[in-house]
């Protein structure tokens, strides 16, 4: 029987390791902590769990040969920063994961945008990279709504959106204190200097786009839309993802293509630019824009939830998928894909996401008859198990899946196994995926969709003039 | 008619919170003139003033602010736990651990929540106040419905029956910009307009509307009727008369807010909107300014609020039920009285179903005799 190991240990992880069980493969994992559910998976397809840190090139390698797989899998976005995958590939396993220098695509999103605009890759934004706040205050100020953000992939932290058009709200001290935070923020770091980007912010209905690659063909998944903030209604810091809808049926066909395209021209681009090819998973985190889809930044990776609605929609065999990717032979892939709705929500300690401290420690369980009556799947990720409860490690505890016929069937059901995980001091967001929410959504979208329609029909989507005073004239032809 | 409750937070620790508690203050001078706030700045609860008619550079730095718009002051009250602004089950409480609560009641007012970026959340009664601070406004929280806002998280816990809302507060008192459970108020003002139109029986040569409410809905009725909708009148200074009791007070509010504009009604059928009546005396004055002044021919009125006929049980300020004239004067008689040629309005039960076809359930008891 074939052998397939993953490295990681979030309900990502966890996914594909119950997708490629699915498969009917051994399943093995390279994880930091012991995710009961990669422990389940690993026990059930006599595969076992290799507790090592999923970051360490040597540790995953060594892992590796011990356990002998046919194929790795690696899940999240450090690993694959800090060279894992070429490790791997060096030492002459099949791997499924972007390699160090084509990662960099999502770990600094300075060089992601300057290749979008090297090569032209659609759905740009204007930006500028500064390494002092005062001239990042100033460009912020001559672009008015802005998104300052960390150069490097910080887990999603560190973001500031300041909707500093509205003058009259004297939002300077946001712009400063954005960009201070954002300093502090990568001085954590010792594998990237210390810098702000800073970009238009742009509003919208935000989509993810993943797709697998071989570095010829694309396999894209259903768009997913994730939902960034910590709290109810969408309130609160920005954090690595509350819950997933998907398909989006607020999104039309021609939108999504778009936004293909946009991943496509990325993959040829980042190729040419770094003289590699591309095999593992390259995402869209989108925005249907004014100016249309737009690239908000880019995952060298599946998204944590949104990787548990790919792979629970599609109708394949998980395992061949990723060995087509990784043999470069992706264009035989199927795509077909289960109808139906997909609700995912992810229950989290309060504290998450800033204070960590307080988030450990807390005391998980489920009533497993509820979930299974509901038809739902659950994805372990910052937990491990103590004589059948479930114990907090500081980030997202796990994460449910929810199916139905419609959006709403699948709300419903989300909502009635979220209900069936109990513990002191958690939370989750109800709103996601509830009828209000998806109206909500699509009312967003269909005004959104007048506006670029617009602004394309008049030709106003080729030049912007931005003045910045004291500065000069800056021309972008997007 | 209910006050403007305000509540931002920063997720991000303390902030400048100035410009989002002025701001977002002012967005709701049309529920009154007097303001106050409290903001705890990450030890302490302190009370701040607030002048809505002076735009005063201010620094209040802050994690929580909470505040309060209403005609005469005095809507927030202070507590051993901290204070709360708002009556009537509805309110914004900002404790003295900087815990942010706001609750909308099972009935007749209304609270939104929305966001600034990551960084804030705000509530507000007028969900048009988190547009006016630069954010995205969410949605109304449910009749019943208690938002907890901490650092460390946003409790939502829904409770209960709903009531109905306030037919005023979607007649007259809101902003028309604002939304209510979901339907815009100006698109609800747009049906009552359409529906008031449909029993106005005389064709008028010119339609307009006073105070500003009354013009909204005077251009709705105009382009029902297929004739022009002009502006004639020049208001200055701005400020509900309608639910001030004193009559000599509200005698003089009327000069200053509607001066006839001549040309617009001189020797023309003239229909006049306006939003309410309460004893007639805005109305008839109203009408002799446009006759007299103005040198309409003929004035004819549609009056969009159903008459007030009792005092609000839910404790709304308004005049005594011996000031409302239909209470005192047989209906064929009131246009004689207010020297009108005519006189439509709607009654509570037409209004009623007007709200009825848009989902919202509403409260006409002061309507009711």
């Amino acid at each position: 029987m074939d052998k397939v190991l993953v490295v990681g240990d979030g309900a990502r992880e966890h996914a594909i390791a119950w997708a490629l069980e699915r498969s009917g493969v051994v399943v093995g994992a390279v994880a930091g902590h012991l995710n009961p559910g990669l422990v389940e998976v690993a026990r059930r397809t006599g595969g076992r769990v290799f507790r090592q840190p999923p970051t360490d090139p040597a540790a995953v390698v060594k892992s590796a040969e011990e356990f002998s797989p046919d194929l790795v899998v690696v899940g999240p976005e450090e690993p694959l920063f800090a060279g894992v995958a070429d490790a791997l590939r060096e030492r002459g396993f099949r791997v499924v994961g972007a390699s160090r220098r084509l990662a960099v695509v999502e770990m600094r999103k300075d060089l992601a945008r300057s290749l979008q605009w090297k090569y032209g890759v659609p759905g740009r934004l204007i930006y500028g990279v500064f390494k002092n706040v005062e001239e990042a205050y100033g460009f912020s100020k001559a672009l008015g709504a802005v998104a300052i953000k960390p150069i490097r992939q910080a887990g999603g932290k560190g973001v500031r959106v300041v909707y500093g058009d509205v003058q009259y709200l004297e939002l300077d001290e946001m712009y400063k204190r954005g960009a201070e935070d954002v300093l502090r923020q990568l001085s954590h770091y010792d594998d990237v200097e210390v810098a702000v980007l800073v970009e238009e912010a742009v509003r919208g209905v935000e989509f993810t786009l993943q797709a697998l690659t071989d570095g010829e063909t694309l396999f894209f998944f259903p768009p997913v839309q994730d939902n960034p903030h910590a709290f109810e209604y969408g309130l609160g810091p920005e954090c690595g993802g509350m819950g997933t809808v998907s398909p989006l049926p607020f999104l039309e066909e021609g939108e999504v293509e778009e936004a293909k395209k946009a991943v496509e021209a990325t993959v040829k681009a980042l190729q040419t630019e770094v003289g590699e090819r591309y095999v593992g998973v390259i995402s869209g985190q989108m925005m249907l824009t004014a100016r249309g889809p737009v690239v908000i930044e880019y995952y060298s990776r599946l998204g944590d939830p949104e990787a548990l609605n790919a792979l629970f929609l599609y109708e394949g065999d998980v395992y061949e998928l990723f060995s087509l990717t990784a043999d470069g032979k992706l264009h035989k892939a199927k795509p077909t894909f289960k109808d139906g709705h997909v609700v995912v929500k992810a229950a989290a300690p309060l504290g998450y996401p800033h204070r960590k401290d307080l988030a450990k420690g807390r005391v998980v369980s489920i009533d497993w008859d509820v979930i299974r009556r509901e038809g739902c799947l659950i994805f372990f990720s910052s937990v491990e198990e103590r004589d059948g409860l479930y114990v907090t490690l500081g980030s997202r505890a796990l994460e449910v899946l929810a199916y139905g016929a419609t959006p709403e069937e699948a709300y419903i059901r989300s909502e009635r196994c979220m209900a069936a995980v109990r513990g002191g001091g958690l939370f989750y967001r109800r709103d996601i995926g509830s009828p209000e929410y998806m109206a909500a959504m699509r009312e967003k979208a269909e005004k959104t969709r007048l506006v670029y329609r617009w602004r394309r029909a008049h030709g106003l989507d080729g030049r912007v003039l931005l003045w910045e005073p004291g500065v000069g004239l800056r021309e972008y032809r997007l | 008619m209910s006050a403007g409750l305000l509540g931002v937070y920063s997720f991000g620790g303390a902030a400048e919170l100035w410009p989002l508690v002025f701001y977002g203050l002012k967005a709701m001078a049309n529920r009154g003139d007097s303001a106050e706030a409290y903001v705890y700045d990450g030890g302490s609860l302190r009370r701040v003033e607030v002048d809505l008619a002076r735009e005063a550079e201010k620094s209040l730095r802050g994690v929580a602010a909470v505040g309060c718009v209403s005609p005469d002051g005095g809507c927030c009250a202070e507590s051993p736990g901290g204070v709360r602004c708002g009556s009537g089950g509805t309110y914004v409480e900002l404790g003295r651990d900087g815990v942010l609560r706001a609750k909308r009641g099972a009935q007749l007012w209304h609270l939104a929540v929305g966001t600034h970026g990551f960084d804030f959340a705000i509530v507000a009664t007028e969900s048009a106040a988190a547009e006016i601070l630069g954010g995205e406004v969410r949605r109304s929280l449910a009749p019943g419905e208690e938002l907890e806002i901490t650092e460390l998280s946003v409790e939502a816990r829904r409770g209960g029956l709903r009531g109905p809302v306030c037919a005023l507060e979607f007649v007259y008192t809101a902003r028309p910009d604002s939304r209510i459970d979901g339907v815009e108020v100006a698109a609800a003002r747009a049906k009552v307009a359409e529906r008031l139109a449909a029993k106005i029986g005389v064709v008028p040569d010119v339609v307009v509307g006073v105070p500003e409410t009354g013009s909204y809905y005077a251009a709705h009725i105009a382009a029902a009727l297929g004739k022009p909708y002009i502006p004639a009148f020049v208001a200055t200074a701005r400020g509900r008369s309608a639910l001030l009791d004193e009559l000599r007070e509200r005698m003089a509010v009327i000069q200053l807010k509607a001066n006839v504009i001549e040309s617009a009604v001189r020797g023309r059928k003239v229909l006049l909107v306006d939003d309410s009546v309460i004893s007639g005396v805005t109305l008839r004055l109203i009408a002799k300014l446009l006759r007299e002044k103005g040198g309409a021919l003929e004035v004819h009125a549609a009056v969009v609020a159903p008459p007030l006929r009792r005092q609000c049980p839910h404790g709304v300020k308004m005049p005594p039920a011996s000031h409302m004239i239909f209470n005192a004067v047989p209906p064929d008689d009131v246009k004689h009285v207010l020297e009108l040629d005519g006189l439509t309005f709607l009654g509570w039960e037409e209004l009623e179903e007007v709200f009825k076809e848009l989902g919202l359930p509403v409260c006409t008891l002061c309507m009711r005799a």
